[in-house]
């Protein structure tokens, strides 16, 4: 048995997502798939269970080599989306209940998060002003701008977490 | 090493230490948690990156025995570890020590 079900949550806020899929693994439902927006989740044993996020841009062969060492400290990898790979252990079955438990891998990983943002708003913002004054104009360029302002502040946000844990460094 | 200073991170001051014997990745994990009394423990994401660090600059060496890696440090991993040890114990012994001006 499945079901779906439609949340929106942005990357800066990746506890809500976990607490809302850790909320769904109480209630007997465990993530299968994700799609934009969409959520499949299949019917299981009620249970505790801890999900973490890792990001990496690496192509599925190269981070191989991550993803087995993740698996074999008894994290089960349920899916991968457009770079975000989704993790997810029973409560008690993993001593660490994070991937990353230091200030500098924890730098490491947002950094990259953060580069993505940037790119992202780079991109978005250029094609932004190629609409509304370059060859293409005409075209909804406000669509572009609320995406390209969009994703600034979410590379803002990272940002600002990638500060505390760099704080932690000094 | 220049003689200059390398400030390790306790992870991966603990995971020198933990594979000073051959040990598989998450083998690493455990001895760190044991022989920090519970308070170290590593995520599989810092291990994984610790560890790649660690090969590349040949301060542990890894080879694979029946499909499953195999961690150790090697000589130099284990004088970096010596050294940061007595950087450790001179902070620690500074703590007792006399502020007189004098000398």
């Amino acid at each position: 048995m499945t079901k779906v079900e439609y949340r929106l949550f942005f990357a800066w806020n990746e506890e809500q997502e976990q607490a809302y899929l850790e909320q769904r693994a109480r209630e007997g439902w465990l993530l299968e798939s994700y799609l934009p927006l969409r959520y499949t989740f299949r019917r299981a044993e009620p249970g505790e269970y801890i999900y973490q996020f890792d990001y990496s841009s690496e192509s599925a062969s190269a981070y191989e080599e991550r993803r087995q060492v993740i698996t074999s400290f008894g994290w089960e990898h349920v899916l991968d989306y457009l770079g975000w790979r989704y993790y997810r252990a029973k409560r008690g079955d993993v001593e660490a209940e994070s991937l990353y438990t230091d200030a500098d891998s924890l730098s490491y990983k947002y950094n990259h998060i953060l580069r993505l943002f940037i790119i992202l708003a780079l991109v978005n913002f250029s094609t932004a002003m190629n609409m509304l004054f370059g060859a293409r104009r005409g075209f909804p360029a406000c669509i572009s701008v609320a995406v390209a302002i969009l994703v600034s502040y979410a590379a803002y946000r990272t940002w600002q977490r990638l500060q505390v844990y760099r704080r932690q460094l000094r | 090493m220049d003689g200059e200073s390398i400030r390790l991170t306790e992870s991966t001051y603990a995971i020198l230490l933990a594979a000073r014997t051959p040990i598989h990745g998450y083998g690493i994990m455990q001895r760190a948690r044991s022989m920090s009394n519970g308070r170290i423990v590593i995520g599989p994401g810092t291990m994984y990156g610790a560890l790649k660090k660690l090969i590349a600059d040949r301060w542990i060496a890894v080879e694979t025995v029946d499909g499953q890696k195999i961690y150790t440090t090697t000589t130099l991993g284990r004088e970096v570890v010596r050294q940061e040890y007595e950087r450790l114990t001179l902070l620690i012994e500074m703590y007792g020590g006399d502020v007189s001006d004098q000398g």
